[in-house]
This record gives C-alpha cells, sequence and structure tokens, in this order.
C-alpha cells in the first residue's frame, strides 16, 4: 500500500503541493497517510483529506501526531477522518 | 496572491489596527470611554494577534497576547481602568507598534519582557480583587494556563495547547451535555460558514474556531458535504462550515468579536436559523455549471446564496474576493501617471494645432477632453491617500516629548480623512514632525506657567486638514505661550538677518523664524534641535509647491498653517501673455478677471496702483515689470487684471497683456532642467511646443508689497523661457 507522508507544515501551498500526489495515489484500496510528522495544519490541508477521504478507496491515517490529532478535534472532523478510516 | 502579498495586507490591517487601538487609548485617557470602546481596543489587538500568528511572527503573537488577555480583563471589568493602566497600555501599544515595523522590516523583535512582565502583573492585580464570575473566569485562567506568556510557538501549537483538552475549558454544564441529547437544555449555538474565498484573503478558519473553543464551544458537527471529490477541489477554497455549541454563559455579542475582524470572509448564523449556505470564491462561480457542482446542486442553482438572517452581507462583496484589490508596483503606478501627463500635454498639442487649422469645436476633441480628464482624475485618484497615515504617528511623538519634556499634551484632530497625494504624505511627515516638536518644545509652556497664567496645566496640540479652493490645508496649532516678536525681532539682527531699522509687520516678524540661521542649533534643546530648522521645514513645504504661514498670539498660542497642492504633477491653469511672452497662473490663485472701469483705479504713491474691486482695494501687480519681457501694457485700462488671492498676503490683481487660454498643465520642476527661480513655480509645455513659466503667484505679490519691488527674477526668468 503506498504512503504518503504529510509535511510538519500543512498550509495551503502544502495542501496544493500534495493534490497531484493524492489524486494518482487514490484507488480501489486507502491509501495511507502519515500525520507523524504534522506540527501545523490548517483547514486547507483538512479538507483535502476529507475529499480525499470521500473519494474512491479513501484514505486511512496513520501515526496522527498531537497537534494533527487536535486540530482534527477541534474541527470536528474526527468521525469522517478518524472513526471511519479506522473501520 | 501568494502569502507575502496577504502578509502585505496584514501589515497594512495592523496599521489600522493600531490606529484603532490608539484612538480607543486615548478615549481612555481622556475618560470619555464606554464598554465598546474597551471593546474596540480588545478587537484591535487580537486582530493583530491574529495575523501575527498565522504569519509566524512568534514574539508579536506572544506580546499581542499578553496585551489581549489584560484587555479581556478589563472589558469583563475585573480589572479597574486606572491612569496608570492606560499609560501602561499606551506603552504597549507603542511596542506592539515596534512589533510590527521589526516584523515589516525583517529585523529582530524588539526587547518586550520588561512590559510583558508589567502587563501580566496588571492582570493578576486585577485578578486578585476580581470576584469570581459563574464561567469566563475558569476560560480565562484555564487559557492563560495553556499558554504562558511568550510559551506558544506558533498557530497550531496554540490549536494543539487549547484542543487537546476542551473539557476543561467550558463550564460544568457545558460538558456534561456532550454525553446525550440533552442539549435543549442549555447553551446556544452558533453556526460558522467560512466562505470560499476566506482563506485565498489570508483567513484561517480554524484560528476562529480556536477562539470559540477557548469560550467553551464545542463541535457539534462539521458540513463536509459542499466537499467535492479530490478531482474537482479546488484547496484555495474553503467548502465547510461548522456548528459550535456555546455554553450558556457565553454572550451573543463575546462570539461575534471573534468574526468582528473576518469582515466578509464569513457567515455565522444562531441556533435554528440554520447552517447558512456557501458562498463561492469568484473564480467558482464564474466556472460553468457542470453536472455535478462542486457545491450543494440546490445552492448552485439560485442567482445568489439567500444570507443568513443576522448574516455579514453575502454577496456580492465575498464573492469577489480577490478581486476587491489590487496591488501594484508603485513604480508602475507613477509610469502610468507620467504618461497621463503626458497624454494631457498631447492632447493639449492636438487642440492648439486643430485650433489652427479652424477645427477645434468638433464634437470628438470634446469627448476626448473630457475623457483625458477623467483618466486624468481617476490616475490621480490612484495615489490618493488619507492623511491620517501622518497625523496617526502624533500621539506617539507626542508621547515621546511627554517622557522628555515632562509636557503632557492633549491632542485635537480634525480631517483626518482628507485624501492628499501619496508623496506629499510622504513628505509631509519630516516637516510636521518638526513643527510639532517645536510646537511642544518651544510653543507649549510647562505646567506650572499655563497654571500661573490661568490655562489649562496640559496643552493642546490642534490637527486640522481640509481641502480648500483646491489646495490642502493642515494646520498645526498649540495653546501655548505665541511667538515672541522683540525675541525673535532682535535675535534676527543680532544675526544679521535683518537691518535695526527694517520695518517688519507681525507676520513678517513671524516668518522669521523660518530664516536660515535663526532657528537652527544655538537655542534649541535636543527635542527640535535635532539638525531640522525651521528654513529646512519651509524649503520642504516649498518643495512640495506649497506655503506655509504662521498665525500666532502671544500668550493664546501659534498656528502653522501649511497650504499644500492635491498632486504635483497635473494642475489647470490660466495661460496669459505678457508682452512676448507667454506665462501660466495656476487657476488654484484666481479668483476672477476683469477690465478695470476708469475711475477703479487710483495711484497710491509714487509707483504703486490699486484697483477698486467692488469696494475693497487690492494692489495692481504689473507682470510684465517682473518677468523682463519686451513690450508689455503698463496700462491697466487697455490690459486684463486678473484678481487672484494668495497665502499670506491677501489679493492682489496681476497686470496681463491678454488671456489667451485657460487648460491644464503638466508641471515640470525648473530645479530639475534649469536651477529654481524666485517669482516661477515651475514650467510646462504649451500645445504649440513651447515652454511657458508656471508664475509663483505668493511669492510674486508678496515681493511686490515691499517697499522697493526688487524684481529678481527678471533676467532669470527671460533666459529660463
Amino acid at each position: 500500500m503506498q504512503t504518503i507522508t504529510l509535511p510538519s507544515k500543512c498550509d495551503r501551498a502544502a495542501a496544493s503541493a500534495l493534490v497531484p500526489e493524492m489524486c494518482d495515489a487514490l484507488g480501489d484500496h486507502p491509501v495511507a497517510v502519515d500525520a507523524a510528522k504534522v506540527e501545523r495544519i490548517g483547514q486547507a490541508m483538512l479538507q483535502l483529506l476529507v475529499s480525499a477521504a470521500r473519494t474512491e478507496g479513501g484514505i486511512a491515517l496513520t501515526n496522527p501526531s498531537e497537534p494533527f490529532a487536535a486540530a482534527v478535534r477541534l474541527a470536528g472532523l474526527e468521525p469522517v477522518l478518524i472513526e471511519e478510516a479506522a473501520q | 496572491m501568494n502569502e507575502d502579498d496577504i502578509q502585505q495586507i496584514f501589515f497594512v490591517e495592523c496599521e489600522e489596527s493600531l490606529e484603532a487601538a490608539e484612538a480607543g487609548l486615548d478615549a481612555c485617557r481622556k475618560g470619555t470611554h464606554d464598554d465598546e470602546t474597551i471593546n474596540a481596543i480588545f478587537r484591535a489587538v487580537h486582530s493583530v494577534k491574529g495575523g501575527a500568528g498565522a504569519f509566524g511572527h512568534l514574539a508579536m503573537q506572544a506580546f499581542t497576547h499578553c496585551f489581549e488577555n489584560l484587555l479581556g480583563e478589563i472589558r469583563e471589568h475585573r480589572v479597574e481602568l486606572t491612569p496608570a493602566l492606560v499609560d501602561l497600555m499606551l506603552a504597549a501599544l507603542d511596542l506592539l507598534r515596534d512589533h510590527v515595523d521589526a516584523a515589516q522590516s525583517g529585523s529582530d523583535a524588539p526587547d518586550d519582557s520588561a512590559l510583558i512582565a508589567q502587563l501580566e502583573a496588571a492582570q493578576a492585580g486585577g485578578a486578585v480583587d476580581a470576584v469570581p464570575s459563574p464561567a469566563e473566569p475558569e476560560t480565562s485562567q484555564a487559557s492563560e494556563a495553556a499558554s504562558p506568556s511568550g510559551g506558544f510557538d506558533d498557530l497550531d501549537a496554540l490549536l494543539d495547547e487549547i484542543t487537546a483538552d476542551p473539557p476543561a475549558a467550558p463550564e460544568p454544564q457545558a460538558a456534561q451535555e456532550t454525553a446525550d441529547g440533552a442539549q435543549e437544555e442549555s447553551g446556544w449555538r452558533v453556526h460558522v460558514r467560512p466562505h470560499a474565498g476566506s482563506m485565498a484573503n489570508g483567513s484561517e478558519p480554524l484560528l476562529w474556531l480556536r477562539e470559540l473553543a477557548e469560550l467553551g464551544g464545542t463541535c457539534e458537527a462539521c458540513d463536509v458535504d459542499p466537499l467535492p471529490p479530490l478531482d474537482r477541489l479546488n484547496v484555495e477554497d474553503g467548502y465547510l462550515g461548522w456548528t459550535f455549541r456555546m455554553p450558556a454563559g457565553v454572550t451573543r455579542e463575546q462570539v461575534a468579536d471573534i468574526f468582528d475582524f473576518a469582515g466578509d470572509d464569513v457567515s455565522i448564523a444562531q441556533d435554528d436559523e440554520g447552517m447558512p449556505p456557501p458562498v463561492l470564491s469568484e473564480t467558482e462561480a464564474q466556472k460553468p455549471p457542470r453536472g455535478e457542482p462542486p457545491v450543494r446542486p440546490d445552492e448552485r442553482d439560485t442567482d445568489k446564496p439567500a444570507p443568513a438572517p443576522g448574516a455579514p452581507t453575502p454577496s456580492p462583496a465575498p464573492a469577489v474576493s480577490g478581486s476587491q484589490s489590487v496591488r501594484i508596483d508603485l513604480k508602475k503606478l507613477d509610469r502610468l501617471i507620467d504618461g497621463v501627463g503626458e497624454l494631457v500635454i498631447a492632447q493639449s498639442m492636438l487642440n492648439q494645432r486643430l485650433s489652427n487649422e479652424n477645427v477645434a469645436h468638433i464634437e470628438e476633441l470634446a469627448l476626448l477632453d473630457t475623457l483625458v480628464r477623467d483618466i486624468q482624475e481617476h490616475a490621480m485618484a490612484f495615489r490618493a491617500q488619507p492623511i491620517s497615515a501622518v497625523f496617526g504617528r502624533v500621539p506617539r511623538l507626542l508621547r515621546e516629548l511627554a517622557g522628555k519634556t515632562g509636557k503632557h499634551v492633549k491632542l485635537e484632530v480634525t480631517g483626518e480623512t482628507t485624501e492628499l497625494d501619496k508623496t506629499v504624505i510622504e513628505r509631509l511627515s519630516e516637516p510636521m514632525t518638526h513643527l510639532i516638536r517645536n510646537a511642544v518644545d518651544h510653543g507649549i509652556e510647562p505646567a506650572e506657567d499655563r497654571r500661573a497664567a490661568g490655562k489649562d496645566p496640559e496643552g493642546t496640540l490642534s490637527l486640522s486638514a481640509e481641502q480648500k479652493a483646491g489646495r490642502i490645508v493642515i494646520r498645526i496649532g498649540d495653546d501655548g505661550r505665541g511667538i515672541d516678536r522683540e525675541k525673535i525681532r532682535a535675535k534676527a539682527i543680532a544675526n544679521g538677518v535683518i537691518a535695526e531699522d527694517a520695518q517688519l509687520s507681525d507676520e513678517e516678524c513671524c516668518q522669521l523664524v523660518f530664516a536660515p540661521g535663526l532657528s537652527t542649533a544655538k537655542e534649541v534643546s535636543n527635542i527640535s534641535g535635532r539638525g531640522v530648522g525651521m528654513d529646512v521645514v519651509k524649503q520642504n513645504v516649498k518643495d512640495l509647491g506649497g506655503r506655509i504661514n504662521i498665525e500666532s498670539e502671544p500668550g493664546v498660542g501659534t498656528t502653522f498653517v501649511l497650504a499644500l497642492p492635491l498632486t504635483l504633477a497635473i494642475s489647470d491653469g490660466m495661460i496669459v501673455e505678457v508682452g512676448d511672452q507667454s506665462l501660466v497662473i495656476p487657476l488654484t490663485h484666481v479668483i476672477e478677471s476683469l477690465r478695470p472701469a476708469e475711475g477703479e483705479v487710483k495711484g497710491l504713491g509714487t509707483a504703486r496702483r490699486m484697483l477698486n474691486v467692488r469696494g475693497s482695494f487690492v494692489p495692481i501687480v504689473p507682470l510684465g515689470a517682473m518677468t523682463g519681457a519686451k513690450g508689455w501694457e503698463n496700462d491697466p485700462g487697455k490690459g486684463v487684471l486678473v484678481l487672484v488671492e494668495t497665502e499670506g498676503s491677501g489679493r492682489a490683481a496681476l497686470l496681463v497683456d491678454a488671456i489667451s487660454d485657460q487648460r491644464q498643465f503638466v508641471i515640470k520642476s525648473l530645479d530639475a532642467h534649469y536651477r529654481a527661480v524666485d517669482s516661477v513655480a515651475g514650467a510646462t509645455i504649451m500645445g504649440n511646443g513651447q515652454v511657458a513659466l508656471i508664475v509663483d503667484v505668493d511669492f510674486l505679490v508678496k515681493s511686490c508689497e515691499a517697499p522697493v519691488p526688487p524684481a529678481p527674477a527678471s533676467p532669470e526668468m527671460v533666459r529660463a523661457a
């Protein structure tokens, strides 16, 4: 399974840069997304992940860093990003 | 728009926020504040903090955080607003300005440790006395504990700290409602829909959510429905919306404050108003409809997204995010304005040529004339800025001066929205600063002297700006001791500036302060004697095409009156013929032109003549005598008199042979092409390609007031022409 590693600074620029890679990677099976390095994250990256999670085979988040998890909690996206991915 | 561009906008907004905070604190100092004033200061500081975090200016963010905490306590009336506290906050504001300047210039952040300690002490001092209220103190303490001063690393570390323990912040009833459906019993809902273009505008919606969480809010739901599949996702656009449940103790106003500086970037709704519909960004809105649009189809099908009640106006403004302003390199703008100047000349030449061919009165030419004038006006408007850019710096200057001189000065400002050319604004700062230093240092007396004179021990500096007869008139006044004319006169005689027996009017005496050699270093302190004499101030103003006059009354005060042109490039003028020359009289000076009837011209003394204009006499100034032109008409009955108004010398009637035209002219500096000549404000190129000199009306009339008209410019004017 292909793994995409999120950078430490997940701002708009990082999200823009990630779109082609994510589009290429998405297929029948979930794409692993490693969020261990994430220190900062904004809405752009979060919604990119949600969109990816709802496209084709979706994504499977692994190793969410604490800042990443906190931002996901804050934005109420746990059901979409964490729980759905876990199922 | 890249991050740097957005950051530049942040700096512009910082300036506005700092001004707003300054105005609020000034009101606090005067005791004219209310709760809204404190709110406004809070919002301003908060807005700077948000941007500082978003752009990684951590020191600034940490400092604003402390400042904001203190303001929060004051807002909640847990800390009493004393004059000493206002002074502390003013100092904090000055330091915040230094932070912004440092961030902008990329230099090291200023040392704020001492001030942070003071802010924290002030905040803590209030907290001790505060009566704990059920909800907010806990929230406040929780956020304090979560973010010790200067301790947070960046925006998302903040997110982390706050969201790591969200149940700790909310009040008890908010915590218990997370479990099941008993949510209707307490608290209320706020629906937040950032507009699609909000991120492109530099907003980070998660910051708003963090603020909601800080108040004890919890996210109930995130609306992800508008989010398109990845292949149609535009990462620049925001698609999500949130519903937060706020504790009952949190007011609507507190939540509204969070979004106060979000402008048109977000729609807010409450409780059962439901989630506001998505607002498209311009790029999305312009895309042709597709089979599966990126936002909910029912919304796409409507022309305008229906705004939720109470939401900020969602259309059309939000839908055009990114196109409301365009940043342009100033050089490009100047090239455009230069081009417009040349266009005006070319159009004028065309006019002249067609006039020579007797086809001047054609419809297309009139249309062209209107268009050129419109373009010129619009081009000039690009460069117009409110004078508040200069006035806004004055409070800090006064505080610095108060620290050095011990003189506390109140500031009264009017007309700060008056607009003038950016170049004028930039070059106005230095002379104005000097005049203000001078007013505080020399004009306004020490408090004891003022008390003894029966005045308010605090002096007053008044600044005003207004547009008057095509010029901007700026007044800088103090209520100090006024200019001691005898002292000035004695000094001028001692320094050889004037002869001992010189007969000077009061105004001429005052004008002596501008004489070189009189106002420099010798008697001035380290406040106003920084190597810039008053003569340099006058030269600065003159270089701007302006005039400076003094109105001073002993014991009452002194006012410096600066009259400046609206723009430095293009002006309207009256083309007059004098002997074998054409001259331009700037239209801003012209009141009327007339041919005197018999008996309206009276002789005065041996050489001077006066014109009776409806009962008042004005001196006649023959332009020919000043220019050295050949064959000019000296008989007012045969020539034309142009009645002009001057700054400082009243009215005068300029005697010319004839008026040939009235048109726009582009001012070319004589200094740049030849050298400065008295009585000449510049030159312009006429429609026929000839150079015509622009008359410096003020200087000319003033020089004719002297007992012996000096006519210094005559040979030079001829040569220059």
